[in-house]
């Protein structure tokens, strides 16, 4: 569970956080024991006394959520029509928040399965809610390739299923990928999900005082007894998923740059775009994970489950992906100009000169300047407050990027006489505003109703789990 | 303490799994069928018409020929329901108080155009053209049917695009002589006449 060796000037006994039996850097604060750590989330579950804020939530994103049922009446009443997209500008919020959300789920992927293969212990106190943000995303996200089509009661032509018009969908055209690759992805996310809960259901069970929770938690349980057997296929059930879904994240996301990128669109028509829109997506994810991590862990006192140097250590991978995303739109102007192509040029021109420049602007302030100028320092880093206003702002700093690729790209292309612009209606911000609402009620149902934190895996990184305990001395002292 | 789920459970369990891919399984066979069941493609429904006309009357007990009436079939897309007029050329002269003819003669006598039931009634997105069938070797039963034993006029076929591509892609099996195109109990080539003759 290491994740750095214990620095020769530090003493165990002054810095908490470096565990004393092996050494190292702990990542959940010291003093809990099996017991502890079941009594505290276990009891976020079982409690017969809901806080009072957690239906203030669950009534104002519900209510939200409202919204979004209102803007999907009406827009199956009406048509798309009732968007701000037009002739040149043909997709508009409804990509652009697909985009947005399938790319704020990967990082709960990149968190369960990815950190999972790299044996990243700091992962086992946030993945369990880092995948209920994956599969809600998804949920959110899944709805707008349904919504934008003109004709969403037709949505099924779109499988290959055996119909009477001897007629299959293109399997040439990425938005026919997107259909296998996020309904893959919504359905490997919520077995590994699932899976991993299947311990948790089962501690709850026993732990439940109400006959209706001991049943309900029962069947989802599935009969589970943590024995060596069951132990030992979950674990390797576990790491067989994390390896399926390791390529699935990557592929995914760059599936749906496909949709983008197998244009011949100056500004869509770029090979960066796989990488770069995975990088990104691990980028927002984990800028969602801290937008929701930081407000859980303080309502819920976990502050020592998800310690500071959790947000830490989410801070470093969101300095990194973002990195690769300055690299993307580095890249995307170097080769602008170096493909000495007139039109590539103006889209660069046009998408920071341009009628919708301030977008570009805006993206490059939330995306590059001020996370990736402030985040090298450990300090900011560490500030709590500060990484939650971050979070936000990259998040919509991401929005905005996904804006200026689907939009700018549009609106000015080729031929000048079919230029025009793009202005959201009302009917844009509602459905997107009521999917966060969808979203928020989703994550406070997980979060009443299933294990928030995976109490299995954070009883595996407790000292007493350690059979090394009669060393502990000697690492200590070797490394003293 | 008593346990949570006592014996039966473990039968109750596995019949569930059981079920489950049971009704997966039933589910997808049933969507399948449904499709292209009578039920959805009207196969075999007779319309209620305001006429009970009858085809087998027309054509196998007076022996017309199919173009007497839809007249337009072998130079138009559009086959042609006859006119009142065509009805009245005999029926102004026989079964002249026959009630099952009442709205003929009050078509003719208004100028209101008999209201006739489709029975064919493909989507107004396909684009179908009799002509081209009729004159390169589709003969009417192909598509129709029997017409020519029908007391009432139903959809013999689906009219599914998988039927038209069936024939599509393999047109040869349906190819008849242009001479037998009207004759409704041609026969194809079989194993005692395995060529087309003109004069089956």
């Amino acid at each position: 569970m290491a994740t750095k060796p214990l620095p020769p000037h530090h003493d165990p006994a002054v810095d908490p956080m470096i565990d004393p039996v092996t050494g190292e850097f702990a990542v959940i604060a010291p003093g809990h024991t099996f017991k502890s750590v079941t009594e505290k989330i276990s009891r976020v579950v079982l409690t017969s006394h809901t806080p009072l804020g957690w239906f203030f939530g669950l009534i104002v994103a519900s209510g939200i959520a409202t919204l979004f049922v209102i803007a999907v009446t009406w827009l199956v009443l009406k048509g798309v029509g009732i968007w701000g997209v037009t002739i040149p500008g043909a997709w508009g919020f409804a990509i652009i928040n697909f985009v947005w959300w399938i790319g704020i789920g990967h990082a709960g992927t990149l968190i369960s399965a990815i950190l999972l293969l790299f044996k990243q212990g700091w992962r086992n106190s946030i993945n369990r809610f880092a995948e209920a943000m994956t599969i809600f995303a998804v949920v959110c996200a899944g709805m707008f390739p349904i919504l934008h089509v003109g004709r969403p009661w037709l949505g099924y032509w779109l499988l290959p299923l055996p119909n009477t018009m001897n007629v299959w969908p293109q399997f040439r055209s990425p938005l026919a990928w997107d259909v296998f690759a996020v309904s893959t992805y919504a359905t490997i996310s919520v077995v590994f999900w699932y899976i991993g809960m299947v311990p948790d259901f089962g501690t709850l069970r026993d732990k439940a005082q109400l006959p209706f929770a001991k049943y309900a938690y029962g069947l989802l349980s599935l009969g589970w007894r943590g024995s060596t057997r069951h132990w030992m296929r979950y674990e390797t059930a576990s790491l067989l998923l994390a390896g399926l879904s390791t390529p699935l994240v990557l592929s995914v996301h760059t599936v749906i740059s496909f949709d983008f990128a197998v244009a011949a669109l100056p500004g869509w028509h770029t090979t960066i775009f796989p990488p770069y829109f995975v990088a990104g997506a691990i980028y927002s994810g984990f800028a969602m994970v801290l937008t929701l991590a930081i407000p859980i862990r303080k309502f819920y006192h976990m502050e020592d489950l998800v310690t500071v140097r959790h947000l830490d250590n989410m801070a470093k991978v969101m300095l990194g992906t973002g990195l690769i995303v300055a690299y993307g739109y580095a890249m995307e102007v170097f080769m602008a100009w170096y493909s000495a192509s007139h039109w590539e040029w103006f889209m660069m021109w046009n998408r920071m000169f341009g009628p919708l420049g301030w977008g570009y602007w805006l993206l490059i302030l939330f995306n590059i300047a001020i996370p990736l100028g402030t985040l090298w320092w450990r300090k900011l880093r560490t500030n709590v407050a500060y990484l939650f206003l971050l979070s936000i702002i990259v998040n919509i700093g991401m929005w905005f990027e996904r804006f200026v690729i689907v939009v700018t790209s549009l609106y000015r292309d080729f031929l000048p006489s079919s230029w025009g612009t793009y202005k959201a209606t009302r009917w844009d911000y509602l459905l997107f505003i009521g999917t966060m609402g969808l979203f928020t009620s989703l994550f406070l149902l997980f979060v009443r109703f299933a294990p928030m934190i995976p109490m299995n895996e954070i009883k595996m990184m407790l000292p007493a789990t350690k059979i090394h305990g009669i060393d502990a001395e000697e690492t200590v002292e070797e490394t003293a | 303490m008593a346990q949570v789920f006592d014996r039966s459970s473990n039968a109750l369990a596995r019949a569930g799994l059981v079920l489950t891919g049971l009704i997966v399984v039933a589910l997808g066979v049933a969507l399948n069928q449904l499709q292209r069941s009578p039920w959805v493609t009207r196969q075999g429904q007779r319309a209620d018409q305001p006429v009970p006309f009858s085809h087998r009357h027309h054509v196998e007990g007076l022996g017309l020929q199919c173009q007497y009436c839809h007249t337009s079939v072998e130079k138009s897309s559009y086959a042609g329901i006859p006119p009142t007029k065509t009805c009245m050329n005999c029926h102004a002269q026989i079964w002249t108080n026959a009630a099952m003819l009442e709205p003929v003669r009050t078509s003719w006598a208004t100028g209101e155009s008999i209201k006739w039931i489709r029975v064919h009634d493909l989507p107004d997105y396909v684009y179908f053209n009799h002509e081209i069938h009729v004159n390169k070797g589709i003969g009417c039963a192909s598509c129709h049917g029997r017409v020519d034993e029908m007391p009432l006029m139903y959809a013999e076929n689906t009219l599914q695009m998988e039927w038209c591509l069936n024939c599509h892609r393999d047109p040869a099996k349906n190819l008849r002589p242009t001479s037998e195109i009207y004759n409704m109990a041609w026969a194809g080539p079989s194993e005692s006449k395995p060529v087309w003759c003109a004069d089956t």
